[in-house]
């Protein structure tokens, strides 16, 4: 509804051009007169403020970014049905392969090139922000698990036939939607200090055996103070195990394609290659971790009581603002979820429901077997907006104290007095994640609709 | 689904002992443990069986009910506290008159509509800022807060950010490049980016934009440039659909008529997307009011801002649940009503 004339475009780009002159010129001006300048060099210098919970940084070498860079690009490419290139063939086993050799690299021991970073105050204040990044991603990894783990539930609740049960359902998800994020957050915060019990009185989970016994020891309490859990102490296996949960991972994989690909074939038994390959790579790992040395099952590190049970130590600690988080988060996202699981299964054609009914399939066959794969289709891209709203919302710790990227940045601003580059790199980190996001759903959306015949 | 009455029973068991057992602990330290009277702050604390003093189990009302001027009206000067009360007023008046497409059967056009909903807002805004040749005492918006500057916060957002997202959309619908790269690469970097990341942006960044000598900009508008900057985004996001669920029969016809482009869009295109888009919009609307609550962290007092500032009052200190639980209540309230606005709509115009 604008005039396509040229000219006038033109003049919107010069206008638009001139005004983001004259405001960086107001802004140089303004930044000079408070004695600062433009630039990220400052950041470099020691942070002098300690974070709460700082767990140390892996900064991956660059065989690592090589196999990570690998492997992304192997999902992204077309699947080897699609395409017929050989580039696209190559590039796979190539990166199966890298994949292989790195196993055996980290069963030799011989995982030197990532090297972990510890913050403390005489570090730089890039290492602060990657720090809070690296807190962001906690919070988010284990916000996203329990969101989906109570959205899913409560989405399909909302759909059953008991009216106690939807009505249950219908007026916790309208609540959580309409208190604020924040003030959930705060809620949850003030409810875990405040009610919680002091650590004399903790929760206490599993108990175990005690030396003195005027005390019974345990493995798990919570308190006011947080969660203290056992933390599993690998004795420099930690690589080894993971390589091995990886080959079975991929031994079930393999195995669930396999099955979902020769299901209704009954007369011949059909060997999938990429099945196949997958297993070969699975049995592989599996043998060499067997044969390259026996692996010791992890010790446990119990949580410590001291000063006569007023007060408990341990390794792994979830403390009161990450509880806070998470719970705030998830239970927050979760109505969300919720909410579009409910709109993915309604949009599934009535007629498939009740085909499943005359089939004789009891409802939850009929919803895991018929109905939620077809749901799906609708749920996925609603549901990861929810995803990365859910990581955005992880900005608000700093309303909590929980030491996040925009904690961290937050202090730095105020301790140096660098909006702009902190602003910046706020900016550019949660752009950089969304962005990727959409840009892969994106491409997946694309492959599922050439693969359906949908282009 | 196809279960026994037993089985429907032992679910509707669970559910409700489920409910139960998270919502009792809750209700009985609201209700039944609670102090509601007096309104004095030794009303929540007692002195128990050895001599010393102990606070109440329960909540402590009194602590809302004592500060529940402070939680609607903020730092307003008591005296001035009708002007907040008219200025609403005057709002509902306005909205009611201006967002009816008849009143009492008569019609009311379009023009006169706009018209009223312009001079609602900025007579409000008079009576809030009050200023002397008018005889009204001037009340700095530093001062405003609670319930009153969530309201305003939403309005403004909602207002402007309406006026803003409809100039993108439009941009981002056009066939010209520069309107559409300038507008898409705007929203999808708004979009992208969490809002307090755009409130500290306001608060710290904006005034260093404005020509050196004149960078003072008060809070309140610092937080209201963030919000409207952040809501456009989304509001054209919405508004673009409903262009988009325009008919294109209805535009060709429409230029076989030998409109003009503005001619289109005012009789034809727009009516048709802002209807479409209505729903959505209230959502949008009711996303707004609730993403005003983050303003407390940038140090202002909304109404969450208030709620959180209550327990660090003397003689309500440690009482930071109830205020919270007050503010909550608030803001379901609004959403609730929002809600229900938005289906009544619905249910009237599709």
């Amino acid at each position: 509804m604008m005039t396509k004339s040229a000219l006038t475009q033109i003049l919107l780009l010069v206008s638009v051009v001139s005004l983001g002159f004259w405001l960086y010129d107001n802004l140089q001006t303004n930044l000079t007169t408070l004695g600062q300048g433009i630039g990220f060099s400052t950041l470099e210098s020691p942070a002098g403020f300690p974070i709460a919970e700082a767990l140390p940084l892996p900064i991956p070498g660059l065989i690592e970014l090589g196999l990570f860079a690998a492997i992304i690009s192997s999902l992204l490419l077309p699947s080897r049905r699609d395409s017929s290139h050989e580039s696209s063939r190559c590039l796979r086993t190539l990166t199966l392969v890298i994949c292989t050799w790195m196993g055996l690299r980290l069963l030799t021991g011989e995982w030197s090139s990532i090297r972990f970073e510890t913050y403390s105050p005489d570090k730089s204040y890039f290492l602060a922000l990657a720090i809070g990044l690296l807190n962001t991603i906690k919070v988010g990894l284990a916000g996203l698990v329990l969101a989906s783990l109570i959205g899913f539930p409560l989405g399909v609740s909302r759909l059953s036939t008991l009216p106690e049960i939807r009505m249950i359902a219908a007026s916790l998800v309208h609540i959580l939607r309409s208190v604020p994020v924040l003030l959930q957050l705060i809620f949850w915060y003030v409810v875990i200090l405040n009610f919680f019990p002091l650590v004399q009185n903790s929760y206490r989970f599993f108990q175990r055996q005690s030396d003195t016994l005027d005390q019974p020891l345990h493995s798990i309490y919570l308190n006011n103070r947080g969660l203290f859990l056992p933390q599993p102490e690998f004795g420099g296996q930690a690589a080894q195990w993971l390589f091995l949960i990886l080959c079975l991972l991929l031994c079930v994989g393999a195995l669930r394609y396999w099955k979902s690909r020769t299901q209704f074939r009954y007369s011949k038994i059909q060997f999938n290659a990429r099945a196949g390959m997958m297993s070969i790579i699975a049995l592989a790992g599996i043998s060499t971790s067997v044969a390259f040395g026996p692996l010791d099952l992890p010790q446990l590190d119990y949580p410590r009581l001291t000063f006569g049970g007023r007060n408990i130590a341990s390794e792994l600690t979830l403390t009161p603002e990450y509880l806070a988080l998470v719970l705030g988060l998830g239970i927050y996202t979760s109505s969300f979820i919720g909410e579009i699981v409910r709109g993915g299964i309604l949009s599934v054609d009535q007629g498939q429901k009740e085909a499943a009914k005359a089939l004789g399939l009891s409802g939850w066959q009929s919803l895991r077997l018929v109905i939620m794969p077809q749901a799906w289709r609708v749920i996925a891209p609603p549901l990861t907006s929810q995803y990365l709203n859910l990581v955005k919302n992880s900005s608000l710790a700093v309303a909590v104290g929980y030491p996040d990227l925009v904690g961290v940045g937050g202090t730095i601003l105020n301790q140096s007095g660098r909006s702009l580059e902190i602003i910046l790199i706020w900016m550019a980190v949660y752009l950089l994640l969304s962005l990727s996001i959409s840009a892969m759903i994106n491409i997946m959306q694309n492959r599922q609709n050439r693969r359906e015949g949908r282009i | 689904m196809t279960l026994f009455v037993w089985q429907k029973n032992v679910l509707r068991l669970f559910g409700v002992s489920l409910l139960l057992v998270a919502l009792t602990p809750l209700l009985k330290w609201m209700f039944l443990d609670a102090v509601f009277f007096p309104v004095s702050p030794d009303a929540c604390s007692f002195v128990n069986s050895d001599g010393a003093e102990e606070s109440i189990s329960g909540a402590c009302w009194p602590a809302v009910f004592d500060t529940l001027p402070l939680l609607i009206f903020g730092r307003y000067p008591a005296d001035e506290r009708w002007r907040v009360l008219v200025a609403l007023c005057l709002f509902l008046l306005g909205s009611t008159f201006s967002l009816r497409s008849r009143l009492a059967g008569i019609k009311l056009a379009a023009g006169l509509r706009m018209m009223t909903a312009g001079i609602t807002l900025g007579l409000c805004t008079i009576l809030l800022r009050g200023s002397e040749s008018i005889g009204l005492v001037p009340v700095e918006t530093s001062l405003w807060g609670g319930l009153m500057l969530t309201i305003v916060l939403s309005v403004i957002g909602v207002s402007a950010g309406s006026l803003l997202g409809l100039g993108l959309a439009i941009a981002r619908r056009s066939s010209a490049p520069i309107p559409r790269l300038l507008s898409t690469g705007y929203i999808e970097i708004i979009r992208g980016v969490p809002l307090i990341t755009v409130l500290f942006f306001a608060n710290y960044l904006l005034p260093l934009f404005l020509p050196p000598g004149q960078s003072d900009m008060s809070e309140l508008s610092r937080a209201a440039w963030a919000i409207v900057f952040f809501e456009a985004a989304y509001i054209a996001e919405v508004i673009r659909a409903g262009l988009i669920a325009v008919d294109p029969g209805q535009i060709e016809a429409a230029k076989a008529l030998g409109m003009n482009s503005f001619q289109r869009g005012r009789l034809i295109v727009l009516p048709q997307a802002l209807r479409v888009s209505t729903p959505a919009l209230i959502s949008t609307t009711i996303g707004l009011v609730k993403d005003t609550s983050l303003v407390a962290i940038i140090g202002m007092y909304d109404l969450l801002g208030a709620a959180r500032n209550v327990p660090s009052i003397p003689e309500w200190i440690g009482r930071d649940l109830e205020p919270l639980l007050f503010a909550g209540l608030f803001y379901v309230l609004l959403c609730l009503t929002l809600d229900r606005a938005a289906k009544h709509y619905e249910l009237k115009h599709i």
